[in-house]
């Protein structure tokens, strides 16, 4: 079941290495995904937005700020109900497809009918059904990512975690995944929070682009973006909003040199 | 394959031929042929008489099998947990590297006084040979999975003991076959060792081994080192079959 996102007053630095001072990477983050919502982070490389994403996901801890899902403060890393994808393929080598898909299922103790059931599922709503024996080493990339996204999607959490997820992708596929990707969403209505630098691809699948700033990272500007999908992106309201989303990178480059 | 048999079968005629020159004596180095015939001797007759050659192995194989299948649930989880915590490493390290470079057969009296001669003693003294490239070597697989593999799974909110179970145990599989391998040499070579300082049940190749060699049997002392080879090549292909099954992945 979708839920909403709301991150307030996040902010993280890195301890000093001897004499320096520490970093800080991310300063009093603010904003809100609605549930059912694709939201982009845009960004310069190194601004902070892979650990922006590995906070929300409670794989590391903010030194202030608290996120809410569904409006309700959550601290602990368990029980958080959030899916990621990484930007490296994070599929585990020893499992197959199937197996693959199944660990998130299995890790929340569901019974082995209805697990084996959601599996077989996202296997055939995937197209997996001719890979479901095979190792990751056996897949293509793009094949990979949807085994990684059907992984995620599998146990329903509220909110997904996209880390760049389609950047080593060559262009071909990149494309036919971000199609797929707004397929499954059309469908499912997932709240998604899209880390990428691509910003194209942000304004393909998004609802609102949230540009922020070189270290200290801050949300430097809202873009909303309310053409209606699929999106045409040699039109003209996308190609003056992709404008409006350089200049504002440019800004902020020039700003932090 | 073939090629390997080629190399066999040119040491054989190797030694055939250096033993017709008898610049050694016979009764100190027998000729293949000999050792063959001594190995059928074993096989039919026995060395003490009745006590025949597949018993000696067989009970030779349960100390080993007995031995290593404790270090290797010991040396497991041992290697899983120090591979996962420095801080447990940096306590532990140092008494395992202090306490790995005694070869097993150092502790041969001590076995013996605590375990008496037999079974015990035989495992325990395998299981030290066994248990330390074990601990190592899982600890080394453990410290070369992605930690990827292991933030992929705590994102679903897997505790430590899951994390073990289904990303570091399998992901150092493959160092870990790899120590099992090894300590099964190691405790082989100790078993045999220990054996010869006396097995009271009269079975056991290291103490038939030594009953040949009291009776100046070179040619059963040499039939029953070949047994120990040829038990270990087909311990290596057993081994070698498992890797190839549990790491189909890779």
């Amino acid at each position: 079941m979708a839920a909403s996102l709301t991150i307030k007053g996040l902010s993280k630095s890195y301890p000093a290495q001897k004499d320096a001072v520490p970093l800080l990477v991310l300063e009093s983050m603010d904003f809100h995904v609605p549930a059912g919502s694709i939201v982009s982070i845009a960004g310069l490389n190194g601004s902070g937005k892979t650990t922006l994403l590995r906070i929300i996901a409670g794989l590391e801890s903010p030194d202030t700020g608290s996120m809410l899902i569904d409006e309700k403060i959550k601290t602990s890393s368990s029980g958080r109900n959030i899916g990621m994808i990484f930007q490296e393929v994070a599929l585990l080598p020893w499992r197959t497809v199937r197996q693959n898909i199944a660990v998130g299922l299995e890790l929340d103790e569901r019974p082995k009918t209805e697990l084996e059931d959601l599996v077989d599922d996202f296997i055939t709503a995937f197209g997996l059904a001719d890979y479901a024996g095979k190792y990751p080493k056996e897949l293509s990339g793009g094949l990979r990512q949807k085994v990684a996204i059907a992984r995620t999607l599998a146990p329903g959490p509220g909110v997904v975690l996209m880390d760049e997820p389609f950047s080593a992708l060559d262009c071909q596929t990149r494309e036919e995944m971000l199609s797929f990707l707004l397929k499954v969403w059309a469908k499912r209505q997932d709240t998604i929070l899209f880390v990428t630098h691509n910003i194209e691809e942000s304004l393909y699948l998004s609802d609102q682009v949230l540009v922020i700033s070189p270290k200290p990272s801050r949300v430097a500007e809202i873009i909303p973006v309310t053409m209606p999908r699929p999106r045409d992106k040699t039109s003209l309201e996308f190609n003056m909003l992709r404008r409006r989303i350089i200049d504002v990178l440019r800004r902020l480059s020039e700003a932090n040199p | 394959m073939l090629k390997a048999i080629g190399v066999f079968t040119a040491l054989l005629l190797f030694w055939e031929l250096f033993c017709l020159t008898q610049i050694i004596p016979e009764a100190l180095l027998p000729s293949p042929p000999q050792v063959a015939k001594a190995f059928i001797e074993l096989l039919y007759t026995g060395m003490p008489p009745g006590h025949r050659l597949p018993g000696h192995a067989l009970y030779s194989l349960g100390r080993v099998l007995a031995g290593t299948g404790l270090a290797v649930l010991c040396g497991v989880p041992t290697g899983l947990v120090l591979g996962s915590s420095p801080k447990l490493r940096s306590l532990f390290m140092p008494v395992i590297n202090f306490l790995r470079p005694i070869p097993p057969l150092a502790w041969i009296p001590l076995a013996i006084l605590w375990f008496g001669l037999g079974f015990a003693s035989a495992v325990y003294l395998i299981f030290l040979g066994a248990f330390f490239p074990i601990v190592l070597s899982t600890c080394s697989g453990v410290n070369s999975v992605d930690r990827l593999f292991v933030d992929s799974v705590r994102i679903f909110g897997a505790k430590q003991g899951a994390i073990w179970l289904k990303v570091l145990l399998p992901g150092a599989m493959p160092s870990i076959l790899t120590g099992i391998r090894v300590g099964l040499g190691i405790g082989w070579m100790t078993l045999v060792a220990a054996e010869f300082t006396g097995i009271r049940g009269g079975y056991g190749l290291g103490y038939m081994i030594m009953n040949a060699r009291d009776l100046q049997r070179t040619d059963e002392v040499m039939a029953g080192m070949a047994a120990i080879g040829i038990i270990g090549l087909g311990m290596e292909y057993l081994m070698g079959r498992l890797a190839k099954h549990l790491l189909r992945w890779q």
